[in-house]
């Protein structure tokens, strides 16, 4: 096995130039799958953090006539808060959450936004929402985006109109508080948040509530009227976008992957082609078929050896500048109505590395493998004279 | 000479068979990388400017400062001159006005009392000429119904009139405020369903016409912005840029906040940094694959030189100068970039027109979106398609074949004879 090693390592450096192009193809490859890998696992980190911090918490109770996406069932959206969820909030490890369709009147026009009523000094999510603990008597939370899109600061005073439970109008001023700056858009964009005491009372709904949020130690159960949403399903569009960005990717590392690849398989077409007299001479002094063909598949998957180590060197500054000054995304991203950070910060797993690792070390032995065959069916006097059948 | 190249590349399957799949596979991801591109930027644009932006937009230096709040109070008046002026100064424009506005739309029961009620983003156009209805394709997006040709009937978005589970011929109100703050009620005939195949319109979204709503919200012969399109309907930043420059010249005044300005499309929504974007991404994954070829290209022709080794040495030998050798090995390099730049530029279009016809659908991704973007992201194939392929196609061959052939200068004349064991 040393000596295979040893032969293989010398036949590589012989080949100076080739080599160096065959390490810097394989190596080019690598750098860029583990980079674009770790962009897609950044966002998805990124992404997810942030709405399990801000929003999801451990998971969620949604009546069931509740749709996000349908704001024609926030009108019915609500039901008495069950014992079983009454003894969670309790000892702190669920929150309650109603919400009710509005009317805001900033500067005189009207906007359609969603109250969001909830404890101001619930621990479950990481929402600035203590600041609705101040003295006023009608404090109100924004984030970044609906302030700007309606004009507000902090101070302000802002007209609210909604209906109660029996459909009558009613309005009431409200001031703004403070304005958080949060990533997530179902949280921020077209929504107030108020204490849950006063939206319950404004709108004669005393203990309902439309969704509740639980830790994450707090095992799911069978509530009648409630529909138990996991993490998982909360954060389904995230994985569904970071997979169809990957999916697309997938086809650029396999094209990348395959030019490598038909250099490598080139290289060793060509090695077995010209060494022709080499093979017949080893296998003539009695060294096996098996052992030369382990010699040149030893000889071509070294150059994935070398293009990792290669890789690892000259990929590293760029890899770790994108995991730690990130980079920039357009301004406009977060129009998709998803949780897209400013900037991405690229986040490489172990699993990331040591498997793309051993993907192009397997593929490299596999395409170096694959010419040598031919080794195994030679006539080694034929070989000798410089023949190949 | 090319003819005895294109033989040997034809004949010597070990010459070309490996570059010219290499060359292919390059040619193949630039065609669709651009169709692609192409297809969803431009598509994107398209959208944009039917819905949104217009390839020029004008509106009141105020209302432009707070667009994001739709502040009609700060609305364009007297619109009709502006329009007439717009029209005669630039012929080669289609002009259309708009009036934007939100509120809630109520569906009564059978004793008038609330049934259902529902936030609306509404847009107001003049059904009385055909340019507004033509440039958002609402007749292509008539589900079922008609256009409103009465006074106070409206479209509405199918998605959200089947949530309603409203039909043709309703009866609905909406809720919402005149420019002067108070609220206003009126009431719409049903006249038809709509489905534009855009999340951000399909939501919730009526469309009204424009004298109905100017009347409802006490802004006679006022507007939310006017619209200009290129008569060809093609977005040309560069005239756009141009156009709305020379209009804020004449018509403009930056003292004044009820002054019209106009903007081009891509200096909203930050479209043009958008733009930017994609096609920096674009360039930098095509050069990426230029590198990646080059390399294996040169490679390549390393390789070749090995392999007719004994054939350029015989050759050389025959006095054949080096550098017509050289030169001949680049040609040739050349005829393969384009032999696989035609195959990988015929197969990148195939598909290219199957993406253009079926698509990709990311609706479902984009069930919060607020982008005017279509679901469906097609392709698109323009005359380039025809012709990008070629470029990294024939570069990266002949990039690795000036590297590769350096080798040929190398070859000692004097020892040809001992080197091909003759």
């Amino acid at each position: 096995m040393l000596l295979a090693l040893n032969l293989a390592f010398k036949n590589l450096m012989g080949g100076r130039l080739r080599t160096i192009l065959n390490i810097l193809i394989l190596s080019f490859a690598f750098v860029i799958i583990i980079f674009f890998r770790g962009i897609m696992n950044g966002m998805d980190e990124q992404m997810s953090r942030a709405m399990i911090d801000e929003e999801i918490a451990g998971g969620q109770y949604w009546v069931e006539s509740y749709d996000p996406f349908d704001p024609l069932t926030l009108d019915e959206a609500y039901m008495n808060i069950p014992a079983e969820i009454q003894k969670l909030i309790n000892n702190g490890t669920a929150e309650q959450i109603l919400l009710r369709p509005a009317t805001i009147f900033p500067q005189g026009r009207d906007q359609n936004v969603i109250l969001r009523g909830i404890n101001p000094n619930q621990k479950l999510v990481t929402m600035p929402t203590i600041a609705l603990s101040s003295q006023l008597e009608f404090p109100l939370l924004i984030g970044k985006h609906m302030a700007k899109s309606s004009g507000l600061n902090v101070g302000d005073k802002i007209m609210i109109r909604w209906r109660d439970k029996h459909g009558a109008f009613d309005a009431k001023e409200g001031t703004i508080v403070s304005i958080m700056d949060t990533i997530v858009q179902t949280i921020d964009r077209g929504q107030i948040w108020m204490r849950i005491s006063d939206l319950q009372e404004l709108s004669g709904l005393p203990n309902e509530a439309t969704i509740i949020l639980v830790d994450k130690n707090v095992p799911p159960e069978l509530i009648t009227g409630w529909t138990f949403r996991s993490t998982d399903f909360l954060l389904s569009d995230v994985k569904s976008l970071v997979k169809t960005k990957q999916a697309g990717a997938v086809i650029m590392y396999a094209l990348l992957l395959f030019l490598a690849m038909l250099a490598i398989f080139d290289t060793q077409v060509l090695a077995v082609f010209r060494r022709r007299k080499e093979i017949g001479t080893m296998i003539a002094m009695g060294m096996t078929r098996n052992r030369v063909i382990a010699i040149f598949t030893i000889e071509g998957a070294l150059n994935g050896v070398f293009a990792i180590i290669a890789g690892a060197i000259l990929g590293y500054p760029l890899l770790r500048y994108f995991a730690v000054k990130g980079m920039s995304i357009y301004s406009a991203a977060d129009d998709f109505g998803m949780a897209i950070p400013d900037r991405l910060y690229a986040y490489y797993s172990g699993q990331l590395i040591i498997g793309t690792t051993l993907l192009i070390f397997i593929l490299v032995t596999i395409v170096s493998y694959l010419p040598t065959r031919k080794i195994a069916k030679l006539n080694p006097t034929e070989a000798i004279r410089g023949k190949i059948t | 000479m090319i003819k005895f190249l294109l033989k040997g590349i034809l004949r010597d399957r070990s010459r070309s068979l490996l570059p010219i799949i290499i060359v292919t596979m390059g040619a193949f991801l630039a065609v669709i990388m651009y169709t692609f591109m192409e297809g969803g930027i431009g598509g994107m644009i398209e959208t944009s400017a039917r819905f949104n932006t217009g390839h020029v937009r004008i509106m009141t230096n105020a209302y432009y400062k707070i667009q994001d709040q739709v502040p009609n109070d700060l609305a364009l008046i007297e619109v009709s001159p502006l329009l007439e002026k717009l029209q005669t100064t630039y012929p080669d424009f289609r002009w259309m006005t708009r009036i934007q506005f939100g509120g809630l739309l109520d569906v009564p029961d059978e004793n008038g009392e609330t049934l259902k009620q529902g936030p609306v983003v509404g847009t107001a156009i003049d059904f009385s000429s055909n340019v507004g209805s033509e440039i958002m394709k609402i007749k292509q997006g008539l589900v079922s119904g008609a256009l409103p040709t009465k006074p106070f009937e409206i479209l509405i978005s199918e998605q959200f009139a089947n949530k309603l589970g409203l039909k043709i011929g309703d009866s609905v109100t909406l809720l919402t405020s005149t420019i002067n703050g108070s609220m206003a009620f009126a009431n719409f005939i049903v006249s038809g369903f709509l489905s534009f195949g855009i999340n951000a319109m399909d939501r919730g979204t009526i469309i009204a016409d424009i004298k109905d709503i100017q009347s409802v919200l006490d802004m006679p012969d006022g507007a939310s912005d006017v619209l200009g399109f290129a008569s060809n309907m093609i977005y040309d930043d560069k005239k756009m840029v141009e156009t709305a420059k020379k209009f804020n010249v004449t018509f403009g005044n930056a003292e004044d906040e009820f002054a019209p300005i106009m903007l081009s499309l891509g200096e909203q929504d930050g479209l043009d940094e958008m733009l930017g974007y994609a096609d920096a991404a674009g360039s930098i994954i095509v050069g990426l694959f230029v590198f990646a070829m080059a390399i294996v290209l040169w490679n390549s022709g390393l390789m070749g030189n090995l392999r007719r080794y004994g054939e350029i040495g015989i050759r050389l030998a025959m006095g054949e100068p080096k550098g017509f050798i050289y030169r001949a090995m680049i040609l040739e390099s050349c005829m393969i970039g384009i032999i696989g730049s035609i195959i990988g530029t015929i197969i990148g279009l195939f598909c290219a027109y199957l993406l253009e016809i079926y698509g990709l659908d990311y609706g479902a991704l984009m069930q919060n979106s607020t982008m005017m973007m279509e679901n469906v992201m097609r392709a698109k194939v323009t005359p380039f398609a025809f012709v990008i392929g070629f470029l990294p196609g024939v570069f990266a061959p002949a990039l690795g074949a000036i590297f590769a052939g350096i080798g040929i200068y190398k070859r000692q004349t004097a020892s040809l004879f001992k080197e091909l064991e003759v």
